[in-house]
């Protein structure tokens, strides 16, 4: 009766005219992206250095590129003084992309150079839960023959769990990482390459663990983020900083589409009623803040410690080597008995100096430490002008 | 098209009829409850009309006789006809002819035509057995009239009303009743005897009548004409049995027992450890009705009493997950073994999964069996009289007390509620016809109550909270609470090697991550009663002007009035989730006003003792303050100060519509209909200030003015001989706000939430029966401040400025011909758009509410408030009006609610007496848009016209798609054949078959806010919808006279006679609010995505803020929650005298 049911019903459905079929309604809704034509960058948002009188070092997130009906003039507008430190770009899309180009899962173990895998176009949530089983049921519910299995192991000497207890042969998969058992995986990370920051020749490097693909979101601002849940986006965040003074750009691999295969581009100021060609970017530019020094220390203009280290912060991580550059001067002669040397990991932006004679300085005697700007950044980008700090020791 | 007629002595006298004939006479003269008959009568030797001719008609279902003389067109109506079958004569001169089991329905017009040739033999009297087709000419109205012998005959899946409504063509069943043209079911109105009994809070039934005591069920779906409003769904006519001139009656008993119930498929929820499938033990009714006449001719009466005694059992399986198996090479799993691969078994401390289906394997550890049981008992009485001719009353009284209890069953038995009801209507009407009949007067009124308490399954529990365990272990709960079988406790326990516990490496052998564990007290206590008082004056009056007119007008009104009750035992609800170790306390209370406003300075009232606190949302800074009102934690018992919430609502209308019968085959029905409404404030917020806004609160919180609802049909009958009619209607329709929104939008509903952290503190140690902090330990001290706290419901709600009514426009056109004798066939194309909606939204984040028309604020609202801006003098007043007016603003960011429906209905019945009787339909219907109507099906959530549909811009997201009541496809096939069996009996069989297209399916997702399922993480149906879904019910009843008037039937029936248990609900979550790692994870809509990019989508955490992980998924996500009834057998019997 089930068969000759339908056989009726596709029978009826066939006969019922096309104009009830496809009834007259319009489904435009504010929420609605633009799938039509290449995925066009809308926004970008990143954070910028400002000022407020003689207030400086402020700073907020704007719309660098692009803008929204709700920005005011504050909110929206090209930045010269993009903070290279902290930063974070969210690029808001027009349109859904493949998720599958920008972000990999994380597996069991290692697949091929490491724990994440690519996911194959076409898997579903469902290949991940079929992926996501345990060992002993992996071979059944998750073959390697199926094109949509995922973390299928690419190690010609197969791939060993991490305590060793079994290796995976090439071609079966590790299974998906998973450890609260729901079937999804626990984490996911971006692919190297996809988004890349370039500034002149410098390929900004990204932390692909705090960097994302979100599909959420829209042109409307939900009830809490804000402009900055508008969506869909790639999340950009610079491993370290940003070059200092440098003019900066994005590129996106030509592997980075939208689900009809059209790379990404940048329409005129993120008009996306105006036309771009599917890979160019260009029209995204930035600027970041130049490299500036502060004094991070206690230092005395006419009272200074002779033996006291004297700590200078620059806004960036330094290049350890150009440190050697700092000079200073000792009643206004050359003055070496001292070090200069860059701290590591979150110190890796202060210079400290270090008074290496016997006794510390010389009392009452007046000394200027100059950053000349040979000291960089690490990607060896210069500050604009030297920093200087003069004082004099105590008696 | 001339048929072969059943003419007794035709041939001979040359009279025939012409059945349903032409529509002669305009139409709708009928109320609610009666219908009506008209017709012509024509010299069959000249075709001229005949004048003078007298019609009686006479029923068992009439006191006395109703008599007409035709006109000069020789036309004839008689109307205020109580449903039933009648015999009409025409006499002329000494020519007779009559026509029997000529059907008359509620709210329908039939037809019967005579021709009578003068030159005929004189003196005999003409019997005309053919029936006139059931096409009414003279009306546009869609839907279906079910007969007593409907009910009677045909598998009924119940034994009240609602239970019937299924047969109409397009109709479904939704969560809160059958819903009709794609409408939700509550946009029904319900009526008993011309009575309005619509559940007064939500738009319900009200009044679940028998179907015993029912004379016919008229369902309207859509045409209908401007006596009917406040429904963009369906309107339900019921009319009861009436007393007649001859005693009668019947006693009558039915059983469904439970070992004639298949066994319901359990539907198992992964990860959890309690399944619950629930089984009929018994639904039985056994009672009498008994009618008959007082004063003969004058007065009548008729009594039933139906108790209604049920039983449902919740059996409740606790299962415990394994760990000892591994995948074979076979492909097969292993045998179980729980020791380590290294001790040669298979252990390897996760739980083992089904390879065919992704379930866990588990072991089932006991069943216990929880019955849920009501009884309830079905009155009612009736008095008919007819106190001079033309002239009829009715009285009627209808009560149905309801005893039920509800035992807990995820959880202690005890957590559960008892809830005792009380329905009650009374009805009185008069109906007058004066002027030779031209003029007819009907006034009716009613009063309809409910009442519903519910209270403590055990009473020394009824002070105490009620207290909802989650992400815990049953291995804990079980034996620390009690509410366990000793089988389910020892198996549940883990421990170690050697501590007897089965799987001693898995750590917890019974989660409870699926669902929730109940203890305490019954939570939310309900003493609501809701009442309505109505009353309506019609007047007809027939007039010749350019063919026949008939004007009829009318106005009603009514005074709508509920009290609820705002309370939770113990004076708080409290979600213990175990797994994050975190507390939430949730209290109703009543604000004074801000600390140091002159509200809490001035108050004198000791109740108001407590700080609710709640952040600044609205505060611009890097940091945000708190506000802390003055307030009163509502608690103690019902009936205290402050926990009952008195609101109500007034309508009113007037209508006046013209059913001018142009030609004698085409009519013209107009008609134009005002509605309004006006709904107030809760009594004990009318002319206060808002403790918040300093908003001064008036009588009415919002007031729907200029209603207007035109309706214009037309039909026209090709054949000019009653057996077509082509027809065609448009027009509007308003929606009838139920009370809900008075008492929570206009009621001042205010919850205050605090969430502790449950790692000792303010909620005390690890209390070991559930390994976290005990919830009432959070309650000692009512002062403690919170680790987070909220006020919701406090920045006070609303009104869009120039807010207007909900309504839909409706077109129908279509057709019905007669195609065979007896055998009508029509074809009917219906659309229904919403035009308007009222939904509450927020455009500043959840921080205030506006009721309004989502999508729409005009720009001449605007421009007052603008002037009202620059006329203020007082600054705050200016920067209170200013914010508003940003508020309003964003009303049209939100997309315009939209549902449409197109359904195209192919509709086919066949009636020869009450012998045979077949109705079939089928129905192509697309329901689309963005807004499904007064349910919210996705979330389950029933507050018309608040829900959170509209709440925030975000959730807007992929609303669009087929709705939840988008079953393209539709069949159905009721009927029944009586075989005469002679002296031997009669034996009838009935049938029926259903078959629905699957419903559409979605991916959900938690807000950050309004918590779970509230975000359609794709595209409304993106995942396809449920299977098609199907059945057939039969019935065999056998029936035979005792003798004396005395009959005796006895009957059978099979529901889902292949015990086919189809989805009737899967599990739409796909991201729970909390994972099953503890991290909240919230997600915003992929706009447009496919189900791919669920792999992508991120985590939105507590405070919504975005996060890089990416959302974990429900693992019983797609899988059936619910089954249709499984098969089930009913036995019964009626002895009628």
């Amino acid at each position: 009766m089930h068969l000759a049911l339908r056989r009726i019903l596709h029978w009826l459905a066939g006969a019922v005219p096309a104009s009830l079929a496809v009834a007259c309604t319009d489904t435009a809704s504010a929420t609605d992206l633009h799938p039509e034509g290449p995925p066009m960058i809308e926004q970008v948002r990143l954070k910028e250095l400002y000022s407020v009188g003689r207030i400086t070092g402020l700073e907020r997130v704007v719309f660098g590129f692009g803008t929204h009906p709700d920005a005011g003039p504050e909110d929206e507008h090209p930045v010269m003084t993009a903070s290279p430190s902290g930063n974070k770009l969210r690029i808001i899309i027009d349109e859904l992309l493949r998720g599958n180009n920008l972000e990999e899962i994380a597996c069991r173990a290692v697949v091929d150079d490491d724990v994440f895998a690519h996911v194959p176009i076409g898997a579903t949530p469902d290949d991940i839960a079929r992926c996501a089983v345990s060992h002993d049921v992996l071979p059944s519910r998750c073959p390697g023959s199926n094109p949509l299995s995922v973390c299928i192991c690419d190690r010609d000497n197969g791939c060993p769990a991490p305590d060793n207890s079994y290796t995976t042969p090439k071609g079966q998969s590790v299974g998906v990482l998973d450890m609260d058992l729901d079937g999804a995986a626990d984490n996911t990370r971006f692919i190297r390459g996809a988004v890349r920051i370039v500034c002149g020749a410098i390929d900004v490097p990204i932390d692909l663990n705090g960097s994302y693909w979100t599909p959420s979101g829209n042109q409307q601002k939900p009830a809490q983020g804000g402009f900055d849940a508008l969506g869909p986006a790639v999340v950009l965040v610079p491993q370290g900083a940003l070059p200092t003074s440098m003019d900066c750009g994005l590129a996106f691999s030509s592997e980075v589409v939208d689900k009809d295969g059209n790379q990404v581009c940048a329409p005129p100021d993120g008009d996306i009623t105006r036309n771009c060609t599917p890979g160019d970017t260009t029209a995204i530019r930035f600027t970041v803040a130049p490299m500036t020094f502060a004094v991070a220390s206690a230092v005395s203009p006419t009272g200074q410690s002779r033996t006291a280290d004297v700590v200078i912060q620059a806004n960036v991580p330094l290049d350890a080597a150009s440190v050697a550059a700092v000079t200073v001067t000792e009643a206004g002669a050359s003055y070496t008995q001292f070090t200069a040397t860059v701290g590591v990991g979150a110190m890796s932006n202060q210079i400290t100096i270090h008074w290496t004679a016997p006794g510390g300085l010389a009392a009452a005697t007046a000394y200027v430490i100059t950053v000349p700007i040979t000291v960089t950044d690490v990607y060896h980008q210069p500050a604009p002008q030297p920093f200087s700090i003069a004082f004099t020791t105590a008696t | 098209m001339s048929t072969a007629r059943h003419l007794v002595l035709a041939a001979a006298l040359g009279g025939f009829t012409l059945g349903v004939a032409l529509a002669p006479r305009a139409a709708q003269a009928q109320s609610t409850t009666t219908g009506a008959l008209q017709g012509q009568v024509i010299n069959g030797d000249n075709g001229d009309s005949l004048l003078g001719v007298t019609v009686v008609v006479s029923s068992p279902a009439l006191q006395v006789s109703q008599v007409a003389v035709t006109d000069d067109s020789g036309l004839y109506k008689i109307t205020e006809l109580p449903p039933g079958s009648y015999v009409v004569t025409f006499y002329l001169d000494k020519l007779t002819f009559e026509h029997h089991d000529v059907g008359v329905g509620v709210n329908k017009t039939t037809p019967v035509f005579q021709r009578i040739r003068l030159s005929q033999a004189a003196g005999e009297i003409v019997k005309i057995t053919d029936r006139p087709p059931a096409i009414d000419p003279t009306s546009t109205t869609q839907g279906t009239t079910i007969s007593k012998e409907y009910l009677k005959n045909v598998p009924v899946p119940g034994l009240t009303f609602e239970s019937a409504l299924g047969a109409t063509a397009g109709s479904q069943n939704d969560i809160a009743g059958v819903s009709f043209s794609g409408s939700s079911s509550l946009e029904n109105q319900y009526f008993i005897d011309g009575v309005n009994t619509t559940g007064l809070t939500f738009g319900n039934a009200g009044t679940p009548l028998v179907n015993d005591f029912i004379e016919e069920i008229e369902v309207v779906t859509g045409g209908y004409n401007a006596e009917y409003g406040r429904a963009t769904g369906g309107v339900v006519n019921v009319v009861t049995k009436s007393g007649t001139n001859e005693l009668k009656g019947s006693i009558f008993t039915s059983i469904q027992p439970g070992f004639l119930t298949a066994p319901a498929e359990p539907v198992p929820v992964n990860a959890s450890s309690i399944d619950a499938v629930a089984n009929n033990a018994y639904i039985a009714n056994i009672g009498f009705d008994l009618g008959g006449p007082i004063i003969r001719d004058k007065l009548s009466f008729y009594v039933g009493f139906s108790p209604l005694l049920r039983r449902t059992d919740i059996t409740r399986t606790t299962k415990r997950q394994t760990d000892c198996r591994k995948l074979l090479p076979t492909g097969e799993l292993s045998t179980c073994d729980p020791r380590l691969p290294s001790q040669g078994g298979n252990a390897d401390t996760l739980p083992d999964v089904d390879p065919r289906t992704g379930f866990y394997i588990t072991d089932t550890l006991d069943e216990e069996v929880r019955s849920n049981t009501s009884q309830q008992y079905n009155v009612l009485g009736k008095l008919s009289f007819t106190p001079f001719p033309g002239h009829q009353g009715q009285l009627a009284l209808s009560a149905l007390p309801t005893f039920a209890t509800n035992p807990g069953i995820l959880g202690l038995e005890t957590s559960g509620f008892k809830a005792q009801q009380l329905t009650t209507d009374l009805s009185a009407k008069w109906t007058s016809k004066l002027n030779d009949g031209k003029t007819e007067v009907e006034a009716v009124v009613g009063w309809h109550r409910d009442h519903l308490g519910t209270s403590a399954m055990d009473p020394s529990l009824a002070g105490q909270p009620l207290q909802v365990l989650t992400d815990g272990s049953l291995g804990i709960w079980a034996p620390g609470f009690g509410g366990e079988t000793a089988r389910t406790i020892a198996g549940c326990s883990d421990g170690g090697p050697g501590s007897g516990d089965v799987y001693p490496y898995l750590p917890n052998n019974c989660p409870m991550t699926g669902r929730a564990y109940l203890i305490g007290g019954p939570g939310p206590l309900t003493n609501d009663t809701e009442q309505r008082l109505s009353a309506t004056l019609a007047a007809t009056q027939r007039v010749k002007l350019l063919g026949n007119h008939e004007i009829k007008g009318g106005v009603d009104v009514e005074s709508d009035a509920a009290e609820k009750a705002r309370l939770y035992s113990g004076g708080a609800f409290i979600q213990n989730f175990v797994g994050q170790q975190d507390i939430r306390i949730t209290r109703w209370v009543q604000l004074k006003g801000l600390m140091g406003s002159p509200q809490a300075q001035g108050n004198a009232d000791p109740r108001f003792d407590n700080d609710c606190r709640t952040p600044d949302t609205m505060h611009v800074g890097a940091t945000t303050p708190t506000l802390t009102f003055l307030c009163d934690y509502l608690g103690g018992n019902e009936g205290d100060p402050g926990t009952q919430i008195t609101s109500n609502t007034l309508n009113w209308s007037a209508f006046v519509r013209d059913s001018w019968q142009v030609l004698p085959n085409l009519t013209i029905n107009a008609g134009l209909r005002y509605e309004e409404q006006r709904l107030r404030y809760a009594s004990f917020l009318q002319h206060t200030v808002d403790p918040l806004t300093q908003v001064s609160l008036g009588k009415n919180a919002m007031t729907l003015q200029n209603m207007w609802a035109p309706r214009i049909g037309v039909i026209y009958d090709w054949t000019q001989e009653g057996r077509s009619k082509l027809y065609a209607h448009w027009g509007r329709f308003y929606e009838s706000i139920p009370l809900d929104i008075n008492a929570r939008s206009f009621g001042g509903e205010v919850q205050f939430i605090q969430d502790f952290a449950a790692n000792g503190g303010l909620c005390g140690g690890p209390d070991a029966r559930i390994n976290g902090s005990n919830g009432v330990n959070c309650l000692a001290d009512p002062s403690a401040r919170a680790d987070q706290e909220q006020l919701l419901g406090a920045s006070g709600v609303l009104i869009a400025p120039g807010i207007k009514p909900q309504y839909l426009d409706e077109l129908v056109a279509g057709f019905e011909y007669e195609l065979l004798d007896d055998l009508k066939v029509g074809v009917a194309y219906q659309r229904r758009v919403l035009g308007r909606v009222i939904e509450d939204v927020s455009t500043d984040g959840a921080n205030t509410y506006i009721i309004a028309n989502p999508g729409e604020w005009s720009a001449a609202d605007e421009n007052k408030l603008a002037d009202r801006i620059a006329m203020a003098t007082d600054p705050q007043e200016r920067t209170r009006l200013q914010n508003q007016l940003t508020l309003f603003r964003g009303i049209r960011i939100f997309d315009k609610p939209r549902r449409d429906y197109n359904a195209l209905q192919l509709t086919a019945s066949w009636r020869v007496s009450n012998q045979l009787s077949v109705q079939a339909s089928y129905t192509y219907a697309r329901v689309t848009g963005n807004y499904p109507g007064l349910i919210s099906y996705d979330n389950g959530q029933i507050d018309p016209n608040i829900s959170s549909q509209y709440d925030l811009i975000e959730l807007l997201a992929n609303r669009s798609g087929a709705l939840p009541q988008d079953r393209p496809h539709s069949i159905k096939l009721d009927g029944y054949y009586t075989f005469d069996l002679h002296r031997q009996g009669a034996l009838t069989l009935g049938g029926r078959i259903r078959a629905f297209s699957g419903i559409p399916e979605n991916a959900l997702g938690a807000h950050y806010l309004y918590g779970p399922d509230e975000s359609f993480l794709l595209p409304r149906g993106a995942l396809g919808r449920s299977d098609f879904d199907h059945g057939v019910d039969l019935k065999v009843q056998y029936a035979r006279s005792l003798g004396r008037g005395l009959e005796l039937s006895v009957y059978a029936t099979v529901f889902n006679v292949y015990d086919h248990q189809g989805t009737r609900t899967i599990d739409q979550t796909y991201a729970r609010a909390v994972s099953l790692s503890g991290v909240i994870q919230n997600a915003n809509p992929v706009s447009g995505g496919s189900y791919e990019d669920l792999i992508w989508v991120k985590q939105i955490n507590a405070r919504g803020d975005e996060q890089p992980n990416p959302i974990g998924r429900n693992p019983n996500f797609g899988n059936t929650t619910g089954r249709y009834t499984p098969a089930y057998a009913t036995l019964g019997a009626r002895l009628t005298f």
